[in-house]
This record gives structure tokens, sequence and C-alpha cells, in this order.
């Protein structure tokens, strides 16, 4: 890494595959997207609101990561928020209307719908903003929608893949052979015989890991290593849970862009949860994974369906006495970073540094943490492309990774897998001697069996 | 001027306020009722209504953006005392409250006169150290827009205005000339206020209604939205 690269010189480095809508006349074409969205949603009534509401107070942008590294007007997340609304009012709104006969201003045009797809994808989509503007002006929301319009469109990030995929695309019932070898090696370590369930009716929880397993010959060593200690968590504390085909693939990245795919994952969650008389949905660490089901299970039906995050599994085991962490077994200073997907609403800030503190000797906190914490740098799928290596490093990565060095640790955990693959690619691009690992991961070299 | 002075304080005065209210009433209406049609519509009907009011009353908390980090500490401050003189002074200053007596025959307690004098002062400072502070800060003077530069500027004035008139001898103007500036730019306020920024003063504590049920799924619509774009065989 190039330590004298300006940020405000770095490009996203983000390519987008796109389909003959994409281009040509594309200010029509986002416009007639705009209005099919407008039509069968509720999003009017919200960015009327939104519009109304701005005050230009420059908060927003003081408090975003992205905007702090370059001081590039083009990162202002109401700047960018901007842009659509400007679009929604001009276009969608009788005073819009009125406003252009009157005072002559412009349609959108095709530039501007180059500024929206070059910009909506330097954000990490991480609501510090939303959480910071005192308007309530959610930035995050506005930076989604406008996502949603340029994926319509066909304007896709290429590391996206596709513009909507199944989420869950697994169509045997059969029980993977892997499943052995993970119950080997949960022998190896606790010294008795186990037996993963899968496909179980009637448990409480039907688990979905988020992340690669690696069992299967996807997904690192960490990974494996995580769901190990996750499976470790549960088989432990005798929960009743199960897997399915379905619940073991990692979550699609459509969710950073599509309602659609957003609606297909919750539908999938729920008719897992369904189809195996579950009463709970348990999320591994995928911190996107958990807020997609959090957020949107009720919205397909599932509103009797609770979700629950394994870091407050885990927690609540160590409170009720089931699990017992060996204290002192990690003794290098150790620092939790906040997912913002399940740190930023305060769902679930606690539970991991409870669980931290009874095994590590020192936890130290980012100088600016929990609900506000900033962002790694690799939120809102961004991580998922390589080619955006340098700006998610150098640019959206810059804050934590000064958090990072000023705090001394030697150990940065992580409890999310695409939060733990972007701090690892910051602590090498940034020279920084750390050891990235994830929660469980962690809490696994402190586990014993209990009875 | 007695008669121009008698408009402005009387049917234009009326005007004024009536649109004022009738516009944010109808503001806040709308916003009610857009929250409606969402959740009705949302496919998760639940509402957290306490902890939306929570989350409204902590964002409505002027000291929670001390907190997290900040970077903009002084703008926040006086941003924070400028509301709080702009909001109680027109309210419970005396000389107001005899007006709507004389007028209306309502009445309600007010400020101590050194305390209005006080908090009169207060926002103009503020106020005046919001403009410079909007100047000197580059995304927000870039971002800002005509309403952003004119508003601060023109509440300042009319504070100013108003301490003038409590205290006739400092007034470079003469009282009746005092009386319409002030009463004036108090009427532009009132009437610009539906159609402004100053309409978060009703649609505020909307504010995280909105944010939380913006993300409330209509089960099917992006269904409809493929089908009305003509791509639902591309899925």
């Amino acid at each position: 890494m190039n330590p004298e690269l300006k940020s405000e010189s770095i490009d996203s480095g983000i390519s987008f595959s796109t389909s003959p809508h994409a281009i040509g006349n594309r200010a029509n074409r986002f416009l007639e997207v705009f209005a099919a969205i407008l039509k069968h949603t509720q999003y009017g009534f919200v960015l009327d609101h939104f519009a109304a509401l701005g005050t230009k107070c420059g908060r927003c942008s003081s408090d975003c990561h992205v905007y702090r590294a370059t001081g590039d007007l083009h990162d202002s997340p109401c700047r960018r928020s901007d842009l659509l609304l400007q679009v929604y009012r001009r276009h969608f709104t009788t005073s819009g209307f009125l406003q252009a006969r009157v005072l002559g201003i412009r349609p959108m045009l095709d530039s501007d719908v180059d500024e929206i797809s070059r910009t909506f994808y330097r954000c990490n989509s991480c609501a510090r903003c939303t959480l910071r503007c005192p308007m309530g002006v959610d930035h995050q929301f506005i930076n989604h929608l406008g996502r949603y319009i340029l994926s319509e469109m066909g304007l896709v990030p290429a590391a996206f893949k596709e513009p909507v995929r199944a989420p869950f695309q697994s169509k045997s019932a059969e029980r993977p052979t892997w499943m052995s070898e993970l119950e080997l090696d949960l022998e190896r370590r606790f010294g008795r015989k186990f037996s993963v369930p899968f496909e179980r009716n009637g448990a409480e929880y039907v688990f979905f890991p988020g992340h690669e397993v690696g069992y299967d010959g996807q997904g690192d060593h960490s990974e494996k290593q995580t769901f190990l200690a996750e499976v470790s968590v549960l088989e432990n504390t005798g929960a009743s849970y199960s897997f399915s085909p379905r619940s073991l693939e990692p979550a699609g990245a459509g969710g950073f862009h599509h309602d659609l795919a957003i609606e297909e994952l919750a539908r999938e969650l729920v008719s897992e949860a369904r189809r195996l008389g579950a009463r709970k949905i348990l999320i591994g660490e995928c911190a996107d994974l958990a807020l997609s089901a959090k957020r949107f299970v009720g919205a397909v039906g599932g509103s009797a369906i609770k979700v629950e995050s394994i870091l407050e599994y885990s927690a609540n085991a160590i409170v009720s006495g089931k699990l017992k962490p060996i204290p002192g077994v990690v003794s290098k200073r150790v620092i939790y970073h906040d997912p913002c997907s399940i740190a930023r609403t305060g769902w679930i800030v606690e539970p991991p540094r409870n669980i931290l503190r009874t095994f590590c000797s020192e936890l130290v906190e980012p100088r600016v943490h929990g609900q506000n914490g900033f962002c790694c740098g690799g939120c809102g799928g961004l991580v998922l492309d390589s080619g955006n290596r340098v700006f998610r490093t150098q640019v959206a990565g810059r804050e934590t990774a000064n958090e990072l060095r000023s705090s001394g640790a030697k150990v940065v955990i992580a409890s999310c897998v695409r939060c733990r693959k972007q701090l690892r690619e910051l602590v090498e691009d940034h020279h920084l001697e750390m050891e990235v690992v994830g929660l469980h991961e962690l809490l696994f070299k402190a586990m014993r069996e209990i009875g | 001027m007695d008669g121009f002075m008698e408009l402005v304080r009387g049917p234009l005065f009326r005007f004024a306020f009536t649109i004022a209210v009738v516009g944010l009433a109808a503001q806040a209406f709308q916003s009610a009722a857009g929250l409606l049609f969402a959740i009705i519509r949302a496919g998760d009907k639940r509402v957290d209504v306490s902890g939306i009011l929570w989350r409204t009353a902590d964002r409505l908390n002027p000291f929670y953006y001390l907190s997290g980090g900040s970077s903009r500490m002084l703008y926040t401050i006086s941003s924070i005392l400028f509301h709080i003189g702009v909001v109680t002074v027109p309210i419970f200053y005396e000389g107001h409250i005899r007006l709507w007596e004389r007028a209306l025959d309502v009445s309600w307690p007010a400020l101590p006169a050194s305390a209005a004098d006080g908090l009169t002062l207060l926002t103009i400072a503020t106020g005046s150290l919001l403009i410079i502070l909007r100047l000197g800060n580059g995304e927000a003077r870039k971002t800002s827009r005509i309403q952003d530069w004119v508003l601060t500027p023109f509440l300042v004035f009319a504070f100013a205005m108003g301490y003038l008139l409590g205290h006739p001898g400092m007034s470079p103007f003469g009282l009746s000339t005092t009386i319409v500036i002030h009463v004036l730019l108090a009427e532009v306020l009132l009437m610009i206020a539906p159609f402004t920024k100053i309409v978060h003063c009703v649609m505020l504590p909307f504010a995280r209604f909105a944010s939380e049920w913006t993300w409330r799924l209509v089960p099917g619509a992006a269904a409809h939205v493929s089908r009305t774009l003509g791509k639902e065989n591309q899925r």
C-alpha cells in the first residue's frame, strides 16, 4: 500500500455490471423505476418527510467516517441524500412541478444518474449519519432506495454477481457428509460423542450461521473455527436446535441493494422455521443476516417467530451458568469492534462485551464505540468487492485503523464475518500488529464441557 | 404610518398567524396520515410505541448530541441555546402575552423581564454564531440552500428589533418603525413556516416513527415493482 495516497484522490474502485437499460436514456429509466417503486411501496411518505426536515447543518458529514477521510463533498451524507431527494421533489411532488415551471429547475439528466451510481456505492450504509442527524433523516434508507433503483436499472456492482439472487439455493435434503467431520472435531475437543441435529422437527431454534461453515470446502479457517465454536456453544448448553440444508448456506448480497432479495431472504427464513416447527431463528456471526432477519421476518408473516443472535444466546448462557468460560484464558490486550448492523440500533452492544469479560484479562474499547462506533469500512456489501480494497482500507476504514492503532490491542474481535474480512485487510494495509478473530472463535479457547 | 402600523399589527398579523397555524397543522396531519398509511400497508404492523417515544425524546434532548464523538460541539451547543431562546421568548415574553390578553382575553405566566432580556440576547448571540459557523464549515456552506442562509438572520434580526422595542432608548429607529419592522419580520417568518425547514417544529416528533416504519416492507411490493417494469421473468 502506498502510504502517500491521498484520500480524496481515491476512486471507489467499484465496477458496475450493466444491462441495456443502463446505457442510453438513463435518466428516463431511473425515473420509470423510481415511479414504479413509489407506486407500490410506502416510500413516498418517507421521502416527503425527509425532504422537508433537512437543515444542512453538516453534522452528518462531520460524523461520517468516509467524509472525515476525504473531505470530499460527494461523500457528505446529506448532499448524497439530496441527490435523490431533489429528483423526488422535482419529478414526483406538486411543489416540484410548480417550481420547475416558475423557476425553471432542470429535470434529471444522465449525468445525475452517473453521480448517484458513483456516490451511493462510496457509502458503507452504516447509519452513523442517521443516528447523529438531529432531524432524524434516514440517510441509510435513502442510500438503500437509490441502490434499489440502480439495481432495477441493471446498475449493480459486478462483485454482487447478479442484481437479485435467491438467497438460498440448496435443494438437497441429505445430511451433509461433512457433519461427521464436525462431530469428530467436537469429540476430540470435549471428549464425548456428539450428534449434530439436522432436519430435526420441533426444535426451539433453527440455526442459520450466515457465514461459510468451512467444513464443506467453502470459507477460510477462521470461519470454520467460528462455526465449530458456535456449534460447541449450542451443544454444550443443551440447546434445542436444528440445521437444515438451506440454513447452512451463507446469505447472499442482494439484500444490500434490492427489496426483492430482502423479501425473499425473509420468506426463506420464516419458511424454514415453520417447516421445522421451530419457534425461533438463531443467527450466527453474520451481522447483516441478523439485522435482515430482525427487521424483515415480521413483514412476511413471521411476527410470532423470535429472532435471536448467537451473541445474545451465548451471553445469556453465561448468565444462566450453562456456559462457564475459563477466566483469564486470553491475556493479550483485546479490543472489540462493533458491527454496524447489530450495534447501530442499540440491539447488540453489551452481550459480546459481557462474554469477553469472562475470559479476557484486558478488554479495551475504541474511543468511540457501541452504537456510535465507526464502521470498519466494509459495511453495505462493499467488502464483497476486492476491486475496491484501496478505497475500503485507505478511506472508509481509516478511522477504525486509527482507533485500532491507538488502542495498543494485539487482538481485535469482530462478531461478523464481513467485518473480519475487512479488518484483516485493514490490519494488513495499515501494518498493524494485530490478529483479527471472531468472538466465538476466541470463546472456543475458553470453553470447558459442562457436566 | 399609524394606518400602516394598524394593518401590520391587526389584519396582517391575523393572516400570517392563520397561515402558520393552518399550514403547520396540515403538515402535522399529513405526517400522521402518512405514518398511518405506511403502517396499514406494512407487512409487520407491530408498533413499539414506547420505544419510539423514548428514542424521540432522546433525540429531542439536545445534550444527546454532545456525546458519542461528535465533532461539531460548538455548533451543537449554539444550536441548543438558540432553540431555547427561539421557543421560550416569543411565548413567554410579557409584552406578547399582554397582546394576547388584549385580543383574546387569554394569558399565561410570563418570564421575568431580566430573564426575557437575557434569553433574547442569548438568541441573538447564538444565532449570529450559527451563521458564522455555517459560513465557516465547508460541508454546511456548500450544501446550504437559500432558506438555510436567510432564516437564521431573519430570526436574529427579529429578535434584535424585539429587544430594541423593549429598550426604546437604544433603538436608532423611531418607536413606530421598530414596531413595524419587528412585527413584519415575525409575520414573514410565520407565513413561511409551513413551507420551509421551520416546519420541523411540528414534524420532528414524527421523525423517529418515519425512520422506524421506513423499513417496514410492504409484502409483495418488490414483485409488483418488477412486474410494472416488465422484469418479472428476469428473476
